[in-house]
């Protein structure tokens, strides 16, 4: 089985910055991998560990992203292939997904392709099931563990809002994997010391089927971000006061929705 | 009669009663409580108690385990309100200065550097992360990397402390020194201890001839004054950081790969600290998982091991650093460790999940320690904080593991195996067995006290020890300590009952 993941460099701090003139994420503090992905290269590592085969991780991003691709060179894959152009530089959903596939197809085929649910700076989920449009094969996403897999498929548990399925996908395919699905290994000093010293694919613009440089970066981005902030809290705690039984029938009453009669504190 | 505002003083009800005890389990009482926001209020209030003859405890945030923050009477004096860096960036031959009031957290001290992006750390700095950086100086704590930058007194270049009478004291580093005579203070008194020369079981309150006047005071478990601010020294962050955590499924496989580890020479790269775990506390820190969400990343350990040691180290350039750890993985793989039983981390970021595991252990024995409290309220964490040089990693543990066995009590070894600075937390489940445990610290401490061994470390002597330690403390180091206590602090109001019983 030949697997795909693609991974991604992000901030390590929560707090998002972003440049006022471009829209574009402000990228200059500590790093780290993308939480949501070491649960894609978990998966795949079992899949490869259960089916035999390799597995190929994609980053895009700029020179410094190949650090990703070295810590997953330490929980074990095979290849690693840096998309790194100044022309991919801006990219929103459409334009990272646009170029995520012509890579990939660089490297083709692929059995599966598997994403982390969404990254903690773009944050939008939609980059994996985009990613799978653009190759017109089929995606599952919020993939909460991957049941069984074949020489035809792969069948997984999707959790949906209110209920779970069950479904079986036929290679290839994109699955986008939730926080649940696995729980991530760590690195072993022995493949640590030796991703320092595998080699890295470098992938440009002129490597791709497609060169137009409409289709990459902020130019192929129709997305404008206008501004980045955290919401504000609004919701208050109320505080009930009173005797168990008067604050178990007000609980109740607040929890359908209704308010009450106004007595008891709110802070 | 002194004045005090009134509202300095609180007086002590339930809603301060979490403030008479520490991270020891032990529980005290007092009359009132402050929380000065400032120097002139610490001052004022000890003026008033001085005027009063009212005992003061001085609290940090009440991460010790040997009862030193908990008050028997009197007032309270925390310290938490005073965490402002006061000073930051200037920078010396050594790396970088800052001057912080003594109730910051060792955790606030480690973000202001990050806002800065200051690339400097404070190297005693503990697993325990909210600590306060006054606290670990009160009991002269060590951080993980002890054996390469040993106590925080090292670390300190310079104090201010409130006296019992409300006066100031500022000492720099190097400005009252010890000589045979004893030492002269700033303020031109003059210091004359009984003996100079004599056998120390303790370092507590007990200088020698060449010691700095800021090593007498660290470690002093707030019996001397109160300090208000701390000027620290901070260093560079190493070039290479590694961690890594290697699981073994035999014990004699983790004493031979330490005994192994021993043997290397230090070279541009070094071994900065080597930490064991046995199969209970690890069992521990793999519950502590479930209740600690900061561990949730870490996964489960490898199956059928029964011991772990976590290396840290520091290196000049990438081939120092992986010159090292190639001869660390080979040691591993010769002590029969599997490839994937060792767990490797680079660079601080990366590290913080080996050092939280690592804290895990101690918060698990303080849970199991709430829980047993549940049934017998009067239980407080046992804990042994000897250091023993005479034996190997192996040997030490052995020792501990065999009196453990011997005397039917649960307990948990970890710590640091370089500078055979073991903890070994005891669990009595009965009250039996309480009475076991404590007979077995006893007789521990009489063992290691025979081997040339150090019984108080790094966790201070506070009130649980200080009766344990009585018997190995020679009349002239006592007289010397007295003396020290008496000094600064004629009255004897300042946290009473530590260390001298």
């Amino acid at each position: 089985m030949r697997i795909a993941v693609c991974i991604k460099q992000v901030p390590a701090s929560q707090e998002g910055r972003m440049d006022a003139q471009t829209g574009v994420l402000i990228r200059d503090g500590g790093t780290c991998i993308n939480p949501y992905d070491l649960y894609a290269l978990e998966n795949a590592l079992r899949l490869r560990e259960q089916l035999g085969g390799s597995i190929v991780v994609f980053t895009m991003g700029p020179a410094s992203a190949v650090a990703v691709l070295r810590e997953a060179y330490a929980l074990g894959v095979d290849d690693g292939v840096l998309i790194c152009d100044p022309a991919f530089r801006g990219a929103d959903v459409l334009a990272t997904s646009y170029t995520l596939a012509q890579a990939i197809k660089t490297e083709q085929p692929f059995d599966l392709i598997i994403c982390g649910r969404q990254t903690t700076d773009g944050d939008t989920a939609q980059v994996g099931p985009a990613l799978a449009a653009q190759l017109d094969i089929p995606c599952a996403s919020w993939v909460e563990a991957v049941l069984s897999a074949d020489e035809v498929g792969v069948t997984v548990c999707q959790s949906q809002s209110y209920c779970h399925c069950n479904i079986h996908v036929d290679y290839p395919c994109v699955l986008c994997v939730e926080q649940e699905s696995v729980q991530p290994r760590l690195p072993s000093l022995k493949l640590k010391l030796g991703s320092a010293k595998k080699s890295v694919r470098t992938v440009v613009l002129s490597d791709f089927d497609n060169t137009d440089p409409e289709r990459f970066g902020l130019k192929g981005s129709p997305t404008r971000v206008k501004k980045i902030f955290t919401p504000q809290a609004t919701q208050k705690s109320p505080i009930l006061t009173g005797e168990p039984e008067e604050l178990a029938a007000r609980l109740v009453c607040q929890l359908s929705g209704w308010t009450g009669n106004g007595k008891g504190g709110t802070a | 009669m002194a004045t005090l505002t009134s509202h300095r003083l609180l007086p002590m009800c339930d809603l301060y009663e979490e403030y008479l005890r520490d991270e020891s389990r032990l529980f005290g009482s007092a009359e009132y409580i402050a929380f000065p926001e400032n120097e002139g209020e610490v001052a004022e209030i000890m003026q008033y108690a001085a005027a009063e003859k009212l005992p003061v405890t001085v609290q940090g945030s009440r991460t010790g385990i040997t009862g030193a923050a908990v008050p028997s009477r009197g007032l309270v004096l925390n310290l938490s309100r005073m965490n402002r860096m006061l000073s930051i960036g200037d920078t010396n031959a050594e790396g970088c200065i800052a001057t912080v009031e003594s109730g910051m957290l060792c955790a606030q001290l480690s973000d202001e550097l990050a806002r800065r992006r200051l690339l400097y750390f404070f190297a005693p700095d503990p697993t325990e992360t909210s600590a306060s950086l006054g606290g670990i100086f009160a009991c002269n704590a060590q951080g993980i990397a002890a054996m390469r930058y040993g106590k925080a007194g090292g670390h300190v270049l310079g104090l201010r402390m409130v006296q019992w009478d409300g006066s100031i004291l500022e000492l720099h580093r190097g400005e009252c020194v010890f000589d045979k005579n004893g030492c002269t203070l700033p303020d031109g008194r003059q210091m004359v201890l009984p003996y100079m020369d004599y056998a120390r079981s303790v370092e507590s309150l007990s200088p020698a001839v060449g010691s700095d006047m800021i090593d007498l005071l660290a470690g002093s478990e707030g019996m001397l004054g109160i300090v208000t601010q701390l000027t620290l020294q901070l260093l560079p962050i190493p070039n290479q950081q590694w961690g890594v955590l290697f699981f073994f499924r035999t014990l004699s496989g983790s004493y031979e790969f330490m005994n192994q580890t021993e043997t290397l020479e230090e070279l541009t790269a070094r071994i900065v600290c080597m930490e064991f775990f046995d199969e209970p506390s690890l069992e521990l820190a793999a519950h502590q998982k479930t209740v600690m969400s900061k561990l949730k990343a870490i996964p489960d350990m490898p199956e059928d091991c029964c011991c772990a040691v976590y290396i840290e180290l520091e290196a000049g350039s990438e081939e120092a650093a992986e010159e090292l750890l190639m001869s660390l993985l080979g040691f591993f793989e010769e002590a029969g460790g599997k490839e994937t039983d060792s767990w490797a981390a680079c660079g601080l970021q990366e590290m913080e999940k080996f050092r939280l595991l690592r804290h895990a252990v101690p918060e698990g024995v303080n849970n199991k320690v709430d829980t047993i409290r549940q049934t017998r309220p009067a239980m407080h964490k046992i804990a042994l904080d000897f250091s023993c040089t005479a034996l190997s990693p192996g040997e030490l543990i052995e020792k501990y593991r065999l009196a453990l066995a011997e005397s039917g009590v649960d307990g948990v070894i970890f710590g640091h195996a370089a500078t055979r600075h073991l903890h070994v937390n005891l669990l009595p489940l009965s009250h039996e067995e309480e009475t076991a445990a404590k007979q077995l610290v006893v007789q521990l401490a009489g063992e290691i006290a025979a081997l040339g061994g150090c019984l108080a470390e790094e966790n201070g002597i506070g009130k649980l020890k200080n009766t344990l330690l009585s018997p190995y403390i020679s009349a002239e180091q006592r007289q010397v300590m007295v003396a020290v206590r008496n000094f600064f602090d004629p009255e004897k109001l300042l946290n009473p009952h530590n260390m001298l019983p």
